[in-house]
């Protein structure tokens, strides 16, 4: 009781007390007619409060027919329908009431039934019934039947459809009916069988399902397949036409034989984003057409931002990672961003030989939020600009690196080859001579290797420098221009030529240190001095070929002494003709000295190494930038050299920055350190799994979406490598954002609930959400990782009620499991014909009665006091 | 007007009872007198009996009485014309027990609700529906604001997630059409569609809370080779169910509040606590927390959660089911030994799976069997895998298009429409096939079943129809196989709040089930698997039958409704009913009331007149 209803009854009370004083009533009388009053008026009150008790009375069974109509159950349909209710009024108890409905987009009782065991009595009283049947509305028809009931007793519905609707949503709704003692029995109404020699039914071909990816990649075909079924029992024409945005992108015709078909078609995806298909197909006998809507996610390859510091022609890594389908942006380290939306379109970045000093704070403040926020890769290749600069000077660049360079930090590979072209400018040197000796120079140059050394000096009794010696690439160009403005002039002194050849080999560091000498040999020697230039010679493992030219006479016995001694040839040349076969041969023969690979640096796997675990012969490297990788880098290749102790070099490392990587390729990707790596099969692999490994995830190669029955409801699953993924829908026109609540349900699978979003197409957005940054206050949305579509609830066909559609058996099943009643089974509806239910019975039915009793012995015992 | 129990006019027949009261007490008045000599002529004459009651104002109050009481036990209604309906939607989900500043927001919308009702005309009807779950609370509608308060009163929240948008549509079902306006009193945002007749009193507020949004309490069925020798590594015997061995229970926390907070998640058993764990979860963030437990053999193991601004209450506890460091038995029933190596190279690649080729073994393993004999005698979930050939050669594979119901579980991880290379069993099965069908395969033109589902009495049974021979290394055909046994072994199936509990089968009788909040439901069970829908609270649910006791455990686990902080809006504005399915039903006021009251004042007159009319009389 409330307090008001205490308070009220006290009031009452005390007025009863009050009169009661004067009653002309003495001893027990007064005593006992003042209780009955006050007994009489508690339970007036009590009437009134309204208060109840629930009892179990046994009430009749209500059983409604609902009957679909819709346009799609016309014809034998109805008529089976209708036989079935006959059926089932026979074996129905006379206690079970019933009554019937029947449904399209809304349900009536139709007037007039007839008799309800003869069904051509009940065909027209349906036929005849106020609904719109060019919809099947399930939802709102048991719903109906609940407002058919007067009293809330127990429902039974015998449903008799196809279960295909076509309005509503029964699946969001289907489970608030069990609660509400509504328990139903579809009954599946089959579909007109073939007639066998029949004529081509009018509606023959039916369209039973359609499929298309969830995600394809630009530039591939999109396979769209429909399922068929020709009813008929001889081929019949079908038209598919395929439209994206109003646009056709395919019409095709074909002939379907008679049964089931799976026809498979295919468009192209040509521009990165979502792709709506709508797929019309006509029958030839059916002018109307059958529409669905479909959507296909198409992706592009992965973004790379490849920083050169002279953005001129792109170099072999580019070029490999392009062929290994990424897009590529080019930009120069003054056109990096320095905020941190300018980085959010590109999956990785490379920094290709770029002088880190070029990178200011802003910008790398940018890409440290790049990498760590939004997990972003970057990958540094070699190091450009100034190498003793960069490599001594600290940068805000240093401390994203996973590793730390060494100031010298500099290994080269010692030069391979140095050869000297020694030319004697003396007056036998002139006409054909100069010639033939250009051919030899050139000859000699294109023997070599672009970074293989080459000079030349001319001398007559000073050596004069005609080519310093540098890399065979640079000096190409210039020695034939050099070479015409070469002058004969008088008299020859060898010793200078020899002494400067030997300084420039000797300081060249190179394996094989060689001079080819062109001379008639007529010198004044000084044999000392020569004996002891030979020794350094010797010393310096510098050999000297000579090949004897002049106009008549030379000293044969000087040259061949100077080749033998040094370990070259003495060639006597017969015609200028052969000057340059002998150089080319000579320098041959100096090339075949060199030793394999000596001086080159051999990369092996690190002890922990996790990548690329397919690869184990790496080519080698003819130089990298020395380095010591950071505490918490991993290294995936080093160099090791017995020299230099345990202590390894990396080659490749890398490490985690927030949810980013960095990785550092200490050598280049080019052709000065890394000829045999750009020359490499593997090249493009190698380098398109670096940047792979390295590079924000794509989740959306391993991603499965997918709407599961969970219980009654439905709920969204997300399985994929993720890592804290947020999920929001956005349905099919674009206006609705719903966000999802995901939790996750296992390593890789997250699950959230979609009751009570409606049916339709949506498209998923799967983010990585980046939170504001409190230091700037402004908030910054990344794209979306990978972006799904799902259909949630039964496919809608776009046209409409016109049989054939396929049934949904599926959907009526669910609905007799979750509402406790019987799939195929309707006579069970009628068993038990009675079932108990709890009502509240009033405790007026009582309290009145007894205040009325107590009130004729009141009266009773006042006696002739009344009067 | 209409009287609905015409019989309780018999209580009429109080007023002759009463007439003769009267009568009776006026044959026995005495009258006294200074003497009787002037009444002695009278006296010598017998008396007359009076044959009429004295009546007087008192008796006709009284018959007046008798007269209203019968009346209004006959309860008589006036059939009126149609007064304005307001049809009152109650939410009673999960999120309305968050409390802030002392009140839950349930509370507030009972106090809202009441003083809406109590400004209402009386004229007015009222039918209230709550939204979690789906329930008329009002089945005839009400104009009494007592009445409807009582009927509030009798609500609780439940565990469960509410949907505005369907109680109002079986509000309006109750109705029979669409009611003159509707009330929503939730703590919801009223959304920006809402119509104009609906009018929402959200009674929420922000309110920061940290839940428990997801536990890792089923055990895949297939583990990570390497996780399954670092378990065989860690425990003594890596074949054996049920052994205790090291566990790590894994609790998603979410945190709905504007700042981060301490949050302290323990696992306890049998009221001990087992282990505990601390982590700091930012503002919004959502947090993996393993726990680890030393030792832990099969059973239920309570996790809660602790915080210090934490609104709801129901999401801080949950339990967890561990089943020991043990693998799921598997028996193979076969005499092909083709079928036997394509099976079994199928089970060994999942380590979480022990099978053997036996006969024998336990009734609740798991059975594979290509024989439809041994599948309709076994007992427990059996998966069927026969295309009915009975060919002793498989025939050479085919490619055959796959239909797929991606709705159903056996469905998950293929493609709606693909192509299968198999060998394309009979059109015709050689018996009846039970189930329903989940993947259908095309070819030829012919459309066959290929995969069936069938659950009765609480036994699973997947009907399989390929010959394993033909392609078993058909990847989708090994997906096929491996989601059937996951749905055998019901793997992937746990217990929320609002999805049925499925126990038994049980034998006929009554089975007493005994809900967390204290309630015994008795149920007549006619025999098999007992399926209650009731699962709006969240708890362990105990089962007593004559089969003896079983526990189940029901987890709230639901983020949408523990998000206190910022509720989103369920209201979905579908249109709603268009036309009434049937007439109206009648307007019917009750008359009772009205007498009641009109007697209660009588009897107060009647009484205060008896004792002031008597008091001027002389003594």
């Amino acid at each position: 009781m409330t307090g008001s209803s205490i308070l009220g009854l006290l009031l009452v009370w005390g007025l009863i007390l009050a009169a009661g004083r004067n009653a002309p009533l003495t001893g027990w009388r007064r005593w006992a007619v003042l209780g009955l009053r006050l007994a009489g008026v508690t339970l007036l009150l009590a009437s009134l409060k309204g208060y109840s008790t629930k009892r179990q009375e046994a009430q009749p069974v209500r059983v409604v027919y609902l009957v679909d109509q819709s346009a799609s159950m016309a014809g034998a349909r109805t008529e089976w329908a209708a036989r079935r209710v006959a059926s089932l009024e026979a074996l129905r108890p006379s206690k079970v009431q019933r009554s019937l409905m029947v449904f399209g987009e809304e349900a009536v009782v139709p007037a007039a039934l007839g008799a309800w065991q003869e069904p051509e009595q009940l065909l027209p009283a349906w036929r005849a019934a106020p609904i719109d049947r060019s919809g099947t509305n399930l939802e709102r028809a048991l719903f109906a039947t609940l407002s058919s009931v007067p009293e809330r007793a127990p429902l039974r519905v015998i449903l008799l459809s196809d279960g295909r609707q076509t309005r509503g949503e029964l699946e969001r709704t289907i489970r608030s009916l069990a609660p509400l003692n509504v328990a139903v029995f579809p009954v599946l109404v089959p579909p007109p069988a073939r007639r066998q020699g029949s004529a081509v039914n009018a509606r023959g071909i039916s369209w039973e399902q359609l499929s298309v990816p969830p995600v394809v990649k630009r530039g591939a075909a999109v396979p769209v397949t429909l399922v068929v079924r020709n009813d008929a029992d001889r081929p019949q024409g079908c038209e598919v036409t395929i439209s994206s945005a109003g646009v056709p992108l395919l019409q095709r015709s074909f002939t379907v034989p008679a049964g089931w078909r799976v026809v498979t078609l295919s468009v192209p995806a040509l521009s990165v984003g979502t792709l709506p298909l709508a797929v019309e197909v006509r029958n030839a006998s059916d002018p109307a057409p059958q529409r669905r809507l479909a959507y296909v996610e198409v992706e592009g390859p992965p973004r790379v931002l490849f920083v050169m510091a002279h953005p001129t022609a792109l170099p072999p890594l580019a070029m490999a990672l392009k062929r290994r389908e990424m897009e590529l942006a080019v930009r120069s380290p003054a056109e990096l961003p320095t905020d941190l939306a300018g980085w959010l379109d590109y999956d990785a970045v490379v920094l290709d030989q770029v002088p880190k000093s070029s990178l200011t704070e802003p910008q790398v403040d940018a890409l440290e939020q790049y990498v760590r926020r939004v997990g972003g890769g970057v990958v540094v290749v070699g190091m450009g600009g100034e190498l003793g600069q960069e490599l001594t000077h600290a940068a805000p660049l240093d401390r994203l690196l996973p590793v730390q360079f060494e100031p010298a930090g500099v290994e080269e590979a010692k030069r391979r080859v140095c050869m000297l072209l020694l030319i004697d400018r003396s007056a036998s040197m002139m006409g054909p001579r100069i010639a033939a000796t250009k051919r030899a120079a050139i000859e000699l140059v294109n023997q070599l290797a672009p970074e293989d050394l080459v000079g030349m000096l001319a001398f007559d009794t000073v050596p004069y420098v005609v080519a310093e010696v540098q890399p065979a690439r640079q000096v190409s160009a210039q020695l034939v221009e050099k070479l015409v403005h070469l002058k004969s002039v008088g008299g020859t002194d060898l010793y200078p030529a020899l002494t400067a050849a030997r300084d420039r080999l000797a300081l060249s560091g190179a394996t094989v240190k060689h001079a080819i000498l062109l001379s008639d040999g007529l010198t004044p020697v000084n044999l000392p001095e020569y004996r002891a230039l030979m020794q350094e010679l010797q010393a310096q493992h510098i050999s000297i070929s000579t090949i004897g030219i002049g106009a008549a006479f030379i000293n044969a016995e000087l040259l061949q002494w100077l080749a033998t001694g040094t370990g070259g040839t003495f060639y006597q040349m017969r015609s200028l003709d052969d000057l340059p076969t002998l150089v080319a041969r000579d320098t041959q023969s100096a090339l075949s000295r060199l030793p394999f690979a000596e001086g080159y640096f051999q990369p092996v796997r690190a002890g922990a190494a996790t990548w690329m675990r397919d690869t184990n012969d790496w080519p080698v490297l003819k130089g990298y930038l020395a380095s010591t990788a950071k505490p918490g880098a991993s290294v995936e290749l080093e160099f090791r050299d017995e020299r230099r102790g345990p202590t390894a070099h990396p080659l490749l490392a890398h490490w985690l920055v927030g949810q980013g990587r960095v990785a550092v390729f200490t050598s280049d990707a080019d052709r000065r350190w890394s000829p045999d790596w750009v020359r490499w099969p593997d090249f493009e692999r190698a380098w398109g799994e670096l940047l792979r490994m390295s590079m924000r995830p794509r989740a959306s190669e391993e991603l499965f979406v997918r709407v599961e029955p969970r219980g009654s409801g439905r709920e969204l699953v997300l399985e994929g490598a993720l890592e804290a993924p947020s999920v929001s829908l956005v349905s099919s026109e674009g206006r609705q954002l719903l966000p999802l609540a995901l939790a996750q349900h296992g390593p890789f699978q997250w699950r959230a609930p979609v009751d009570h979003v409606a049916d339709g197409w949506y498209r998923v957005l799967i983010d990585s959400r980046i939170q504001p940054d409190p230091a700037s206050g402004s908030a910054v949305t990344a794209n979306a990782i990978a972006t799904r579509w799902v259909q949630i609830g039964s496919p809608r066909l776009e046209r409409g009620e016109l049989p054939p559609l396929p049934s949904d058996e599926l959907l009526l099943r669910r609905l007799a499991e979750t509402t406790h009643g019987a799939y195929d089974e309707p006579d069970r509806a009628f068993v038990p014909p009675t079932a108990w239910v709890e009502r509240p019975w009033p405790v007026r039915n009582v309290a009145l009665p007894l205040m009325l009793l107590l009130w004729l012995v009141e009266v009773a015992l006042r006696g002739r006091t009344m009067l | 007007m209409h009287l609905l129990s015409p019989w309780a006019l018999c209580w009429l027949g109080s007023l002759p009872v009463l007439v003769w009261l009267w009568r009776f007490a006026a044959v026995k008045r005495q009258t006294r007198v200074a003497s009787l000599v002037p009444f002695e002529a009278l006296l010598r004459r017998p008396p007359t009996r009076r044959t009429r009651p004295p009546l007087s104002l008192l008796f006709w109050l009284q018959a007046l009485v008798c007269a209203l009481a019968a009346w209004a036990l006959a309860e008589p209604v006036v059939v009126g014309r149609t007064t304005h309906t307001t049809l009152i939607v109650l939410d009673t989900s999960a999120s309305m027990g968050a409390v802030r500043r002392g009140a839950s927001a349930f509370d507030r919308a009972k106090r809202a609700l009441t003083a809406h009702v109590a400004s209402k005309p009386l004229t007015e009807r009222v039918y209230v529906v709550t939204s979690a779950p789906v329930q008329v609370l009002t089945p005839t509608p009400l104009s009494d604001p007592g009445d409807i308060r009582a009927a509030v009163d009798s609500v609780a929240v439940s565990d469960l997630a509410g949907q505005l948008s369907v109680a109002a549509k079986v509000g309006e079902a109750v109705i029979g059409g669409p009611p003159d306006a509707t009330v929503v009193f939730t703590d919801e945002p009223a959304p920006a569609d809402a119509t104009r007749s609906v009018t929402f009193r959200s009674v929420g507020g922000a309110a920061p809370n940290v839940a428990i949004v997801g536990l890792e309490s089923d055990e895949p069925l297939c583990l990570p080779a390497d996780a399954v020798k670092s378990t065989a590594a860690s425990s003594t015997s890596d074949a054996a169910p049920g052994r205790e061995g090291a566990a790590t229970v894994r609790v998603t926390v979410q945190n709905f509040a504007p700042q981060s907070q301490p949050v302290t998640v323990e696992v306890a058993r049998d009221r001990r606590r087992l282990a505990r764990q601390r982590v700091t979860v930012e503002a919004g963030a959502r947090t993996l927390v393993a726990v680890p437990l030393p030792r832990a053999g099969p059973g239920q193991y309570d996790v809660r959660l602790d915080a210090p601004h934490d609104a709801l209450a129901v999401d801080n506890h949950a339990v967890v089911s561990l089943g020991g460091a043990g693998r799921r038995a598997v028996r193979v029933v076969t005499h092909d030994q083709e079928f036997l190596r394509a099976v079994g190279r199928w089970l060994d690649a999942c380590p979480g799976l022990s099978w053997s080729a036996s006969d024998a073994g336990e009734a609740d393993d798991l059975l594979v069997t290509d024989d439809p004999a041994a599948a309709s005698r076994a007992s427990a979930s059996t998966l069927l895998i026969s295309d009915g050939s009975a060919a002793a050669v498989p025939a050479p594979p085919k490619v055959v298009y796959w239909l797929v119901d991606s709705t159903h579980l056996l469905g998950r991880y293929l493609e709606p429409i693909q192509p299968v290379p198999m060998a394309l069993p009979p059109s015709q099965a050689p018996g009846p096939l039970s189930g329903v069908p989940v993947i259908w395969g095309i070819a030829d033109g012919e459309r066959i079943p290929l995969l069936l589902a069938a659950e009765e009495q609480g036994r699973r049974l997947v009907t399989l129809r390929l010959d394993p021979r033909a392609s078993p290394d058909a990847v989708p055909i090994i997906v096929v196989f491996f989601n059937s046994v996951q749905w055998l072994a019901r793997a992937s199936e746990s217990t929320t709040t609002g999805t049925p509990l499925l126990v038994g089968p049980l034998a006929p009788g009554e089975v007493r089930v005994e809900r967390p909040d204290g309630r015994i439901i008795l149920v007549q069970h006619p025999g098999g698997v007992l399926r209650y829908d009731r699962t709006d609270r969240a708890g362990v649910h105990r089962i007593r039958s004559a089969h003896g006791v079983i526990e189940r455990t029901v987890n709230f686990l639901d983020p949408a409704e523990s998000n206190t902080i910022a509720v989103g809006s369920t209201w979905d504005a579908a249109p709603t009913t268009a036309r009434a399915a049937a007439a109206r039903t009648p307007v019917r006021q009750p008359l009772s009331p009205w007498l009641i009251i009109v007697m209660l004042v009588l009897v107060v007159v009647e009484w205060v007149y008896y004792a002031r009319r008597r008091r001027r009389e002389p003594r």
